[in-house]
């Protein structure tokens, strides 16, 4: 499982590689490390957190999108490998000993490993089904990562409802399925 | 997965639609590789289940989970954390990094070890907790034991602690590099519990001892670091644990793992995998239940680094299985009941002496304690006095007695951490039940009163002292009838057993009855209760007797006795700086006390002798700057302003409360006396709206923390009522300090009837009313606030000679100059026997005279008068422009009378430079500066 949550970082590719991608990705880090670090036990609402980027990147007129379903694109992609990428830290300093055994204890040293692991599976799963099925990766990323409504994202995507409900059928079988196995 | 992905779609819709065997065929038919066949199969099914792929929480839930993973944020060299330049990274850890950091104090270069956390505090309870308990680590003072220096939270809520710097290896390093023997091991093991053993007398419980913190300097001098570091760094808004408590998991105590009461035994448990390493070179608290003895023996596993143990399976077998096996009981109540016992142990093994530690299979057989399980609550109380009793508590309850005396003449304080301790105990001892069926601290205190009385193993001694300090703890969470009962209890229980008058326990159960009676309002009860202590305890030199003198120094000063508190105050320095020595934070706390209380008693000089080496000393010492020094910044403020140093007040008063406002947010009870006497000071010094802002923050400030009826917004408002007095807003004011006498009358009749304040505020409405130009009421309220003050203030002193300077300025008002002449006389004359009078009542009392003399036409003599006045209050404070000003309009007045127009002229010619608003001036100043 680690070496195939290690590819996504190779196989990001050129959506990933744009510049406006980039922004996005290291507001929406900056903002959830914020959300994190400002309370003991910080807490963390992704939905939250892009819709807030959203408005902050809309007031301010700093980041040209044409429509906003590309903002939410990009963001549930950030916002997706934003997690996969500190399930993998969190995973890489378990490895490292020491370094991580005097900020948690035991149940919740498990507990943060298990959900790291959990979140890597998520990842994988999410792949396989981008190789098998890209729109429907989609939106399952825009669902999960955005929090878009099947309406919100039937209007975003500028695509029929009943297909949104189609694609949301089978991706949720084969996540289950992955996820299962 | 090797089929083209629309197939697998279409066979999987196609197959949701069909049911049954119509499926099956459906499939047989179009889809022939077995593994797609079993996806689909599979997929089918997950479509069927209602459940989500993502459990509940979604992604969030994981985020959240997972945790930050922030990597250590860049702080470069030369950076400052507090008072401190950071010089390099010694270290990381997982929640902080370790820095090389210096200061200067005084000229020398301090080197500290400053440890920054990542997380934040930042709630104010979470600081305040903080801070508590800062304060009992820095405390704590022992040669092994690296030793706090300070500890604060940086502008971004991220706290910091500096450590003394030290250098060495890990105990573990150190026997193994120097190949000690067994002995050498079991000595040095020994000076480490004894070090610990210190600290669990000062109830700071260590929580996370291991290798890394053992360290033997080059020099083989043992240091102990971290000391209640990990307690520091985990508490939460609640005062709980987080959820993030810091300790080691290999050295850790089930109780730790397991959110359980942590106490000194969790140390204990900690000492007992750390004896175990260094007799076996191995931690022997691996789950696997072998005896320590056999792990020398057994085959070095993968990983584990080879023991290079000098020491042979035979000597160790037996005894010191045993010792480390009972240090080891998963039960608490088990184990060593100290860190002391278990030195002693080794003690006794060393000198060839039987060990009490019994093998263990004799012992198993024995109940098992019930911590988790029913009765929870009251075994882990009964525990507790196990623990306290093997501490022997009279050590910290003559320090608990020492910390309350300190604070005794100001407010009550729940800050007390040794109480914290105790409270903390009983609250962890109930944590494993629901919230609504958790007892409250008094049913706790209740309980555990209880078990003290009916323990039969309990020393009549400890018991009695037991009983004093949870009557400490009733005290401390404001049950003072609980306190009371308990207190006298103790006492009654000591005099039964015949304890000597002059025993550190008699002493801390009267110092404690004496604190509950001051703070009760009984202060002359608590009085003659040191009164008839202290004689017979002269030649004691504890702490409990230094508590005893300090308490009844503060019983002096309420009971009018200036003279008898300071010579109390002093026996009570001498005493502790015999006791805990010059440089001791304990004798240098006193000092300032001491220099406070001087100034609280008109005695300047004194107090800012006093107060200037106490201060330097702290300094020097790099003790805390807490709420004590900002309150001796203070006073000092004080004493240089009664000393006409007023160069120096300002910057006193501005660094005092930027102290007292890093030690709590928002409103603070502690801001007010600051607040007040900057207010009084700017007004002197002419910055009235600066003066008025202050005032009225402190005011805000006031009715928030004391209410709008307390003694301490009353004396605010009173310092309102100058500063609005002063700007000409007479109406104001006279409201102000109505509204203040108002609120000290509801408290006069009572022991502490706040007399003092009210005859002066008496006579300042006086003043207030006579200047508003209703003579003959000011005639009528100045009678009856005169004869209070001849009765409050016993020897005539500044204030009687303020009330008559008052007397006068209505004797002028009533045209009736000869009498007016005669106060301003009978004034002067008794500001000459004080010692500092106030420069601001010196000035009016002239002026007065010099307005007799001119009325009286004795134009020379009130000329003399009038420059005499203002020589005075030019040399001692040039900034008091308005004030010059009046002087200068008088002085004109005079020269007019004389027919002297040039010299009037250039009296006004002066006034007018000083360029002082014409608003800020009384009616007949102003007609006189407009006079061509």
């Amino acid at each position: 499982m680690e070496d195939a949550a290690q590819s996504t970082e190779t196989t990001h590719g050129a959506f990933e590689a744009d510049a406006l991608f980039v922004q996005v990705y290291d507001r929406l880090k900056a903002m959830a490390g914020k959300r994190l670090a400002q309370r003991s036990r910080g807490t963390l609402d992704t939905t939250a957190l892009v819709h807030e980027l959203y408005l902050r990147m809309g007031s301010q007129r700093e980041l040209a999108f044409p429509h906003p379903s590309q903002f939410f694109t990009y963001a549930a992609r950030a916002m997706r490998h934003l997690l996969a990428d500190r399930a993998r830290d969190r995973l890489r300093l378990r490895a490292g000993g020491d370094w991580m055994r005097t900020t948690l204890t035991g149940s919740d040293l498990r507990l943060a490993v298990d959900s790291a692991e959990e979140a890597l599976a998520l990842e994988t799963a999410l792949q396989r089904l981008a190789e098998a099925d890209p729109r429907a990766a989609q939106i399952v990323e825009l669902t999960w990562f955005a929090g878009l409504s099947q309406d919100q994202i039937t209007e975003s995507l500028g695509i029929a409802r009943s297909t949104v409900a189609r694609d949301w059928r089978y991706a949720r079988a084969f996540l289950k399925h992955e996820l299962g196995e | 997965m090797n089929l083209p992905s629309t197939s697998l779609r279409e066979l999987f819709e196609t197959a949701l639609l069909l049911e049954g065997s119509a499926r099956s065929a459906f499939l047989d038919e179009n889809c022939a590789d077995a593994e797609d066949r079993k996806r689909i199969e599979g997929m089918i099914a997950a479509d069927a289940d209602v459940a989500e792929p993502l459990a509940e929480g979604g992604v969030d839930r994981l985020a959240n989970a997972i945790g930050t993973t922030a990597s250590p944020p860049h702080i470069p060299p030369g950076s400052r954390i507090g008072p401190f330049v950071l010089v390099e990274v010694l270290g990381e850890g997982g929640s902080s990094t370790v820095f090389h950091a210096t200061r200067d104090i005084e000229g020398a270069t301090q080197h500290v070890a400053l440890k920054l956390m990542r997380r934040g505090l930042y709630s104010p309870d979470a600081q305040r907790l903080f801070r508590r308990e800062q304060r009992a680590l820095i405390q704590l003072r022992h040669p092994n034991i690296a030793r706090m220096i300070e500890a604060g939270v940086t502008d971004e809520a991220l706290p910091y602690i500096a450590l003394e710097l030290v250098t060495g290896n890990a105990i573990t390093d150190h026997v193994r590099v120097n190949e000690l023997n067994l002995r050498q091991r079991l000595r040095l093991f020994c000076v480490v519990c004894t070090a610990v053993d210190a600290a669990h007398r000062a109830l700071i419980v260590h929580r996370d001892l291991k290798p890394s913190n053992v360290l033997v300097t080059d020099e083989g001098e043992v240091k102990l670091l971290d000391f209640g570091v990990a307690k520091l760094l985990t508490e939460d808004e609640e005062g709980n644990l987080t959820q993030l408590p810091a300790f080691t998991p290999a050295y850790a105590a089930p109780e730790q793992r397991n959110n359980g009461p942590i106490t000194t035994a969790t140390d204990v448990y900690a000492l007992g995998v750390l004896l175990g390493e260094l007799i076996t070179g191995e931690r022997v608290n691996d789950g696997s239940g072998r005896t320590p003895s056999s792990w020398i023996t057994s085959p070095v596993g993968s990983g584990s680094t080879p023991t290079n143990s000098p020491i042979t399976r035979r000597q160790d077998r037996g005894d010191l299985d045993a010792i480390v096996i009972k240090a080891l009981d998963d039960d608490p109540s088990r184990r060593y009941a100290s860190a002391g016992s278990l030195a002693e142990e080794i003690d006794r093994l060393l000198a060839g002496h039987p060990v009490s530690a019994q093998p263990p299979t004799r012992r198993y057989r024995t109940r098992k304690f019930v911590l988790r399980h029913k009765g929870g609550v009251l075994s882990t109380v009964a525990f507790l006095l196990g623990i306290l009793a093997a501490l022997g508590i009279a050590v910290w309850q003559a320090q608990v007695a020492r910390e309350q005396a300190r604070i005794a003449h100001n407010e009550s304080t729940r800050a007390n951490s040794t109480l914290g301790f105790i409270t903390d105990l009983l609250k962890t001892a109930s944590a494993e039940l629901p919230k609504d069926q958790r007892p409250t601290p008094e049913a706790l205190v209740q309980d555990a009163a209880k078990s003290a009385r009916d323990d039969p193993n309990l020393d009549p001694l400890v018991r009695a002292q037991l009983l004093l300090t949870l009557g400490e703890i009733s005290r401390t969470n404001g049950d003072n009838a609980n306190a009371e009962s308990l207190i006298d209890e103790a006492i009654e229980r000591e005099r039964e057993l015949g304890v000597k008058a002059d025993s550190a326990e008699w002493i801390a159960a009267l110092v404690s009855k004496g604190n509950l009676l001051h703070s009760t309002n009984r202060s002359s009860e608590a009085d003659r209760l040191m009164r008839d202590l202290i004689p017979g305890i002269e030649s004691v030199d504890t702490e409990g007797a230094v508590s005893a003198l300090m308490l009844y120094g503060v019983t002096r000063a309420y009971a009018g006795d200036a003279e008898g508190a300071a010579v109390v105050a002093r026996q009570a320095l001498a005493k502790a700086q015999r006791v805990f020595g010059p440089d001791s934070s304990d004798a240098i706390e006193t000092a300032t006390y001491l220099g406070q209380l001087c100034s609280n008693l008109g005695r300047y000089r004194e107090s800012e002798a006093i107060l200037e080496e106490g201060m330097a000393r702290w300094r020097r010492l790099g003790l805390p700057l807490n709420q004590q020094y900002a309150r001796s910044l203070f006073h000092l403020a004080v004493s240089k302003h009664r000393l006409g140093k007023l160069d120096e007040v300002e910057p006193l008063y501005r660094d005092g409360l930027a102290l007292m406002r890093s030690v709590q947010e928002g409103p603070f009870y502690r801001l007010s006396q600051g607040l007040v006497g900057l207010a009084l000071f700017l007004l002197e010094t002419d910055r009235f709206d600066e003066a008025k802002r202050v005032v009225d923050e402190a005011l805000a400030n006031d009715q928030q923390v004391f209410g709008a009826d307390h003694v301490r917004t009353a004396v605010t408002l009173d310092a309102q009522a100058s500063v609005l007095g002063a700007m000409q807003q007479l109406a104001a004011a006279e409201t102000a300090v109505h509204r203040s006498i108002d609120i000290l009358t509801q408290h006069a009749g009572g022991e502490t009837s706040y007399e003092p304040e009210l005859a002066r505020a008496r006579l300042h409405r006086v003043r207030i009313v006579n200047a508003l130009g209703r003579t003959g009421e000011a005639a009528a309220l100045h009678a009856e606030a005169i004869a209070e003050i001849s009765r409050v203030f016993k020897a005539p002193g500044t204030e009687m000679a303020d009330a008559l300077r008052v007397e006068g300025e209505i004797a002028i008002n009533q045209s009736d100059f000869a009498r007016a002449l005669d106060s301003a006389d009978r004034a002067l004359a008794l500001l000459a026997t004080v010692d500092l009078p106030a420069l601001p009542i010196e000035v009016a009392t002239r002026t007065l005279r010099a307005n007799a003399l001119l009325a009286l036409l004795r134009i020379d003599d009130a000329r003399v008068e009038i420059i005499r006045a203002f020589n005075r209050l030019n040399q001692s404070n040039p900034l008091a422009r308005a004030g010059l000003t009046h002087l200068l309009a008088v002085q004109a007045r005079v020269e007019y009378a004389a027919h002297d127009g040039n010299a009037a002229a250039a009296a006004l010619g002066r006034a007018r430079v000083l360029g002082v608003p014409l608003q800020l001036l009384d009616n007949e100043d102003r007609a006189t500066l407009q006079r061509e």
